[in-house]
């Protein structure tokens, strides 16, 4: 455990780890947090994996800690890091089992009043359209062929089968596609693993929720993403799926036989990883960027499917429109300049979310608790690696969420707050319980005190649709 | 079965301790299934399938072991509450696994993780390691 004294203040939401702090760090590590989080902060081995994070070879300034950080493995859940492409790494657990686990934002063009009597029925309907729970596949059963053309086009590919519209691609991050990817480079057994599950939300956090915007804090930046008060939206939640589970796992055990060769020696053996310039490394790169695109285009029919149900629900001259797309556990090319100097480097985000000046970005709270909608903010690029916290964070584990929440209650008082919930499993419902984590409204302020996004709008819940 | 169930913020860690390396991996195995929560298909046939798997050391062969059992276990979509040992080195593993079919699984699990494993034996003579799987 990382002790409070080890922890110097930068600014009032800015702690630092001085790189003298441990022997085999190479840069400082960072943590973005209000006094109160950090000492909640400190309860877990979050900032112990953060400074294992600061040890990697070709880290560039520091390695970066969201305020929703909690422990994880290797790298800590919402953790950041940018190396150099030419002396430094890439990590599998620099980004996470769920590659691109995201989140995406649909607009109607109904209000809050609109919709309330019919709350029962969209839940119940999305719940039927989009296939939720444990392993669950769905109607695509995918051929080799027709998998691989998805690995490497991602939602474009979708939206070329008539799953969406062009317009959806251009209010996704990277188009939803990364160009990098490499269907081949994917192993038989992910492939095996997500061939059917494409469409599909999957079980743990992932969720659907019907919102509506309760607030709106910058009426000309809602107004650009053709947002208002009162008006209903949709968050969908989910990401790659067993296929991406799957390239990481690959990835992990291939990096922890290959990093020997490179004379890679870690604290932590999820850290696996090589030289992004090595064979092994640009493999990785494919395989990851394929895993991207595959949970783009998942994200891509669930809209489709969440849009049937709407259309059957609300006639057909009711449309959803996509606000924005984010994924938060991956890695990418960009550009920052450092020292001075632009440099391209591989940044690794696992459960942070991209920031860049003028992009949405999605941070969805606890269950039941809602959601914001934020704008990244130009100084995002100089003190974030252009990137902001991905949700509330973890405080409890699913355990002990299991044992303090008492289903029957907590639905009873979602029910009172007008929330409909459809989920497939009770258990589901009670680690998800607002109380396992923090406070989105918290975390938020940090984000926005900090200078990396500034908020735009609150979203709260009406339907929560569960795996 | 000689197992613990831990708390972790975000995911869950098993203790492991056992008399043998095989009934180490034979808990392992089982641990993870539990965990699963399979809903098995009633009256149906047990179905069996072989894995050979080598590894630099006894933790990566465990951790190895469970995700290629994770994987059998997802595509398959049959439990794998039984396994025969053929061959168990440090490095090497030969095994036959014997598992039901399901209907359903309770819990997703992405991975087994290396993060905590460390297999060795103990001061009194044990195996042990601790797992913590991704959820």
């Amino acid at each position: 455990m990382i002790p409070r004294n080890a922890l110097k203040q930068l600014s009032p939401f800015l702690w630092e780890i001085p790189q003298t702090w441990r022997h085999d760090m190479l840069v400082p590590a960072r943590v973005y947090a209000s006094e109160k989080m950090l000492d909640q902060i400190l309860q877990d081995r979050s900032l112990e994996q953060l400074v294992n994070v600061s040890t990697l070879p070709g880290i560039v300034r520091y390695a970066l800690a969201m305020p929703d950080v909690h422990e994880g493995y290797g790298f800590p859940v919402g953790g950041v890091a940018a190396f150099d492409l030419d002396t430094g790494i890439i990590s599998p657990g620099g980004i996470g089992y769920d590659i691109n686990c995201g989140v995406r934002l649909l607009r109607s063009s109904l209000t809050k009043d609109d919709v309330v009597k019919h709350l029962s029925a969209i839940g119940k309907t999305i719940f039927s359209k989009v296939p939720s729970g444990v392993g669950k596949g769905g109607s695509f059963d995918m051929k080799a062929k027709a998998l691989d053309e998805v690995l490497n086009d991602g939602a474009k590919r979708m939206v070329a089968l008539g799953y969406g519209e062009q317009e959806d691609l251009e209010k996704t991050e990277s188009g939803g596609q990364l160009e990098s990817a490499d269907a081949s480079c994917v192993s038989v057994q992910a492939k095996a693993r997500g061939h059917d599950q494409l469409g599909t939300l999957g079980a743990g956090n992932h969720f659907v929720e019907v919102e509506y915007i309760s607030a709106i804090y910058d009426d000309r930046e809602a107004e650009r993403l053709g947002l208002q008060k009162h008006q209903v939206c949709v968050m969908v939640h989910t990401g790659s799926r067993g296929l991406g589970h799957q390239v990481a796992t690959d990835a992990i055990r291939n990096m922890n036989k290959a990093m020997v060769r490179y004379g890679i020696s870690l604290p932590d053996r999820e850290l696996a990883c090589v030289p992004f310039n090595s064979s092994e490394g640009r493999e990785y790169l494919k395989a990851m960027s394929a895993a991207a695109n595959f949970a783009w285009a998942n994200r891509q029919v669930v809209t489709w499917e969440i849009r049937e149900a709407w259309k059957e629900i609300f006639g057909n001259s009711e449309t959803l429109s996509l606000v924005y797309d984010v994924a938060h556990n991956i890695a990418k090319l960009e550009t920052y300049e450092v020292d001075g100097m632009h440099r391209k480097l591989i940044v690794h985000r696992k459960g942070a979310t991209r920031a860049f000046p003028g992009q949405p970005v999605l941070i969805p709270g606890s269950m039941g608790t809602g959601s914001y909608l934020l704008s990244g903010l130009q100084d995002a690029m100089n003190i974030s690696f252009g990137s902001s916290c991905h949700g509330a964070g973890r405080t409890m584990s699913r355990t002990q969420a299991r044992k303090n929440t008492n289903i029957a209650v907590l639905l009873e008082e979602l029910s009172a707050k007008g929330i409909v919930v459809n989920a497939g499993s009770r258990e589901g419902i009670s680690e998800e319980a607002p109380s396992a984590y923090k406070n989105v409204d918290d975390v938020v302020q940090v984000i926005g005190e900090s200078g990396i996004a500034k908020k735009i709008a609150r979203l709260k819940p009406l339907a929560v649709i569960k795996g | 079965m000689a197992y613990e169930w831990h708390e972790h913020t975000s995911d869950i860690r098993v203790r492991i301790s056992a008399s043998t390396l095989e009934e180490l991996f034979s808990d392992a195995l089982h641990a993870m299934t539990e965990l699963l929560g399979p809903e098995l298909i009633e009256r149906c046939d047990k179905k069996t399938c072989r894995m050979s798997l080598q590894a630099d050391d006894p933790t990566s062969l465990l951790i190895d072991f469970l995700n290629e059992a994770l994987l059998l276990t997802l595509t398959e979509k049959t439990a794998y509450l039984d396994n025969t040992l053929e061959k168990l080195t440090g490095n090497e593993i030969s095994a036959v696994l014997s598992g039901i079919p399901y209907y359903s699984l309770r819990r997703d699990i992405k991975a087994a993780t290396y993060h905590e494993a460390d297999v060795k034996m103990n001061t009194g003579g044990k195996w042990e390691t601790t797992i913590v799987f991704d959820l």
